[in-house]
């Protein structure tokens, strides 16, 4: 309670040192945790990626011919299924289209739509956990017969056949072709690339479209490992299987690149085009290159505040020290009371950085990590207030609050508690 | 005054260290910053090439039936060209509509696509080894009025448009061009052949070069890159229409709402049997999804700089709040000894400029280390180095010297109102 009376005492004597330091240390406090929390998009377990931390990704082929010239793009199912199917570790395979198609999309007779499609298997569903509040998902029977079966989003199935209709059983069209509606699942998140579409339909296969070089398609893959084994087993595994793949490419004139696959979620997330290995070390330096700046250079001005607050406190500590008080508990005591107005300032920084990235982010972030966006929506969404708030996200700004004060006041605290106390008593607060 | 100046920053020698720290690290980020937009803001002030009202040009994407639709239509063996002549057909169907003033194909013709058909030409026959970088862009005649292309020899549209009808080709001007000492000037009139041919075979040529027109980036972020060479595609050739991507529309202004309203509703518009048009769309709206991205990096960094600004505004204010209390007393003796508010605003300012002119050295020594050892990149070819180097250094400069002037005004401010019968009866 003395820390809180002490807090509003300051601000009565120094209105403007104390309201500086708070809005110095909301903004600090603000853009560290909106840095932090932008980069935990990528990597936060959230429907229908609650299983991240497990998934992986092969996703795309970088073949060099011998004459120099090179190609890179998704994988056939036949080289997709030759490096990644059976992998030990590996519980489930799914199949997917590496990028999604814009289809147009109508109920027949109607005005059609442009939607976002994703070509997926049945064990897409096994490692993505949809919420299916219509139907199910198609089978793996259905997606070998390439049957022309369909699961819409919530918000698709609204846009095609109006709120609260039952639509399971239902004919659309996807570009002209007709499909028969299985599903209906909860709306995905543009934020979430890998998962994210507004119509599945199943991948076509065996007959997938080849690509302009032999080896290379529009087929991805998606795994989920078991929780014993970790990414760089399978790496291990993956690379195995290059080396395999590699011998028989080499007498046709050809080698595939091995670039670290699979990737884990974040990874993923920097994987610049198809035929670069992804860096993630440069990311996470910058990040903390960045911590370090927003932490350092307003704990220098906080300082010089904190020492500017504490001059009228000279007397006060000439006092106590005089009467036997330890410089320690003189410390602790500046610290302590500094602390409350960190942490004042940190949990208006907190709500600041909630705001921002809620409503605004997207006016300065480009979550996706791709160079072009084809997709509006993409360019619209903000992050939801599940991806955003965790405790992870909580402990983290009360951390940054701690250290924030102990840059900020742990010198002048301990310059104040060495205070001659004569020399302090004679300065009479000033 | 100078020493005095001196003496009293070198006795707060300790705050003045963070201070110059604080400052040093500001002016270094600020550097890296204003060099990182630099060259997108440059190129954002460069002209486009076409015209810019970019809401009266629309896009539709050209598809074809599938055949496993029940709606697919089967000509037999005259597929290809009964599905091209359907194409001609709705292409002809806009140009009847009163709100339409031009339409045309193109492949790769379009700006805010990120496509790009690379290649470097010479004068057919020449000996020139570095030659012209070009992105080429195939386009109908329609396509000059679509776009608005911009003649740099003073020709109109319609010149344009014969020239591309005659079946010629239109070559670009580019600040590389100028740097490599190459005049784009010279090919008009002439043939052109790829660099790129292989030794013993005998070089493709284009047709000949009829006129310069302006480069046709493909962003407006676009800095450094090639520049735009522009060849006919034959609408009336099978071959060359089935490799189109687009139909581009120029609407009369402002009659965007009829054609999308038509579109909907008037399926001659989008369909005839396997010919259809999808995703219709302006190349405005096209230009801010290709250009998100670059734009929100680019407000990313301002508010980066912002931020900056804002650190040592604060900073210089809190510090400086802080000395010119502590000085209360000294500030009141010196205006008894006879000197004025503007000599104590005057030792202030003066004060913080020392320190930011220290500050300033330092970080020079310091980005000048970082870009030796690539931490920083800098791109200094082709005169770059005014957009990579003198822009962030005078940008910095400026910036540093206002936040530096802001910060400080206000305890100088509260520094030239000290009484001094008050102040010395307080002391």
């Amino acid at each position: 309670m003395n820390y809180i009376r002490q807090i509003l005492y300051d601000l009565k004597q120094q209105p403007l040192v104390t309201w500086i330091s708070l809005i110095g240390t909301a903004l600090a406090i603000f853009l560290i945790m909106a840095v932090f929390m932008v980069n935990r998009v990528n990597v936060v377990e959230v429907s229908p990626e609650s299983n991240r931390s497990r998934i992986l990704y092969g996703s795309y082929m970088d073949i060099y011919f011998d004459n120099g010239s090179s190609g890179s793009g998704g994988l056939t199912y036949e080289s997709a299924h030759e490096i990644y199917s059976n992998l030990k570790g590996i519980e489930i395979l799914s199949f997917i289209e590496t990028w999604n198609t814009t289809a147009e999309i109508n109920v027949p007779g109607q005005q059609s739509i442009d939607i976002e499609v994703k070509g997926v298997d049945a064990n897409f569903w096994k490692i993505y956990d949809f919420h299916f509040s219509q139907g199910v998902p198609f089978d793996s029977i259905a997606v070998d017969a390439g049957a022309h079966y369909a699961v819409i989003t919530e918000d698709t199935a609204v846009r095609l056949f109006g709120k609260g209709e039952n639509v399971v059983g239902r004919e659309i069209q996807i570009d002209m072709v007709p499909y028969i509606i299985t599903g209906v699942v909860n709306n995905a998140n543009p934020l979430m690339p890998n998962s994210y579409a507004r119509v599945y339909r199943p991948v076509k296969l065996k007959d997938s479209d080849p690509g302009w070089i032999a080896y290379l398609g529009e087929l991805g893959t998606v795994m989920l490992r078991h929780d014993n084994v970790t990414r760089d087993d399978i790496a291990k595994e993956v690379q195995a299987r290059y080396a395999a793949f590699n011998n028989r490419l080499q007498k046709e004139g050809m080698q595939a690149m091995y670039h670290g696959t699979p990737f884990d979620t974040e990874t993923k997330s920097l994987a610049f085009g198809s035929n670069t290995t992804p860096d993630i070390q440069t990311p996470r330096r910058q990040r903390l290159i960045t911590y370090i700046l927003l932490l350092l250079l307003p704990a220098i001005n906080l300082s010089s505040m904190t020492r500017s607050r504490m001059r009228h406190r000279v007397a006060e500590i000439g006092v106590r020290r005089a009467f036997g008080c330890r410089r320690s508990r003189i410390v602790w005591q500046l610290l302590c009371e500094n602390f409350f107005i960190t942490l004042a300032g940190g949990i208006v920084g907190l709500g600041l950085s909630m705001i921002f990235i809620l409503f605004i982010s997207n006016y300065f972030v480009n979550y996706t990590g791709d160079f072009f966006i084809d997709n509006f929506d993409q360019t619209v969404t903000t992050p939801t207030f599940e991806m955003l708030f965790n405790w992870d996200s909580f402990g983290f700004a009360l951390l940054l609050c701690f250290i924030l004060n102990l840059l900020s006041a742990g010198i002048p605290a301990w310059k104040a508690a060495r205070i001659n106390p004569a020399r302090a008593l004679n300065s009479r607060g000033k | 005054m100078k020493r005095a100046l001196l003496k009293q920053i070198g006795n707060e020698w300790r705050d003045n260290i963070w201070l110059i720290i604080e400052l040093t690290i500001v002016t270094i980020v600020i550097w890296f910053l204003i060099g990182t937009i630099s060259p997108k803001l440059h190129a954002l002030f460069q002209p486009m090439g076409i015209a810019n009202d970019y809401e009266n040009v629309y896009i539709a994407s050209i598809n074809w039936i599938p055949e496993e639709s029940p709606e697919f239509t089967d000509f037999g063996e005259d597929d290809n060209h009964n599905n091209l002549q359907d194409l001609r057909y709705i292409l002809s169907q806009f140009r009847g509509k009163p709100y339409v003033e031009a339409v045309g194909v193109h492949k790769n013709g379009l700006p805010f696509f990120f496509s790009a058909f690379n290649t470097a030409y010479r004068a057919a026959g020449s000996e020139d080894s570095i030659g012209y970088s070009t992105n080429q862009r195939l386009m109908s005649t329609g396509m000059v009025k679509v776009l608005g292309l911009q003649s740099l020899e003073g020709l109109s549209t319609e010149q344009l448009t014969e020239i591309l009808e005659k079946g010629e080709v239109l070559i670009s001007n580019h600040p590389i061009y100028e740097y490599t000492g190459r005049n784009p000037a010279e090919l008009v009139g002439k043939q052109l052949e790829s660099l790129y041919n292989r030794e013993n075979e005998e070089p493709e040529l284009t047709p000949r070069v009829g006129a310069l027109i302006r480069a046709i980036p493909r962003s407006e972020f676009e800095s450094m890159n090639v520049g735009t060479t522009i060849l006919p595609l034959d609408e009336n050739n099978d071959e060359a229409l089935q490799g189109a991507w687009d139909v581009a529309i120029r609407v009369k202004s402002g009659m965007g709402r009829m054609l999308e309203e038509d579109f909907r509703n008037d399926i001659s518009l989008s369909r005839l049997r396997n010919a259809r048009l999808t995703e219709l769309h302006t190349l405005a709206q096209q230009r801010y999804m290709t250009q998100y991205i670059p734009t929100v990096e680019l407000r990313l960094y301002i508010s980066g700089i912002c931020f900056m600004i804002f650190i040592i505004f604060l900073g210089l204010l809190g510090t400086f709040w802080f000395r010119v209390q502590q000085r209360t007393g000294e500030i009141a003796l010196r205006k008894v000894t006879g000197a004025t508010s503007d000599d104590i605003v005057r030792r202030l300012i003066g004060e913080v400029f020392v320190l930011f002119a220290i500050a300033v050295i330092i970080a020079t020594v310091i980005t000048v280390i970082l870009v030796k050892s690539s931490v920083i990149p800098v791109y200094l070819e082709y005169g770059y180095w005014k957009q990579s180097v003198l822009t962030p250094t005078i940008g910095t400069l400026l910036i540093m010297s206002i936040a530096v002037m802001l910060g400080v005004w206000f305890p100088a401010y509260r520094a030239m109102r000290v009484q001094p019968a008050i102040a010395l009866k307080e002391e």
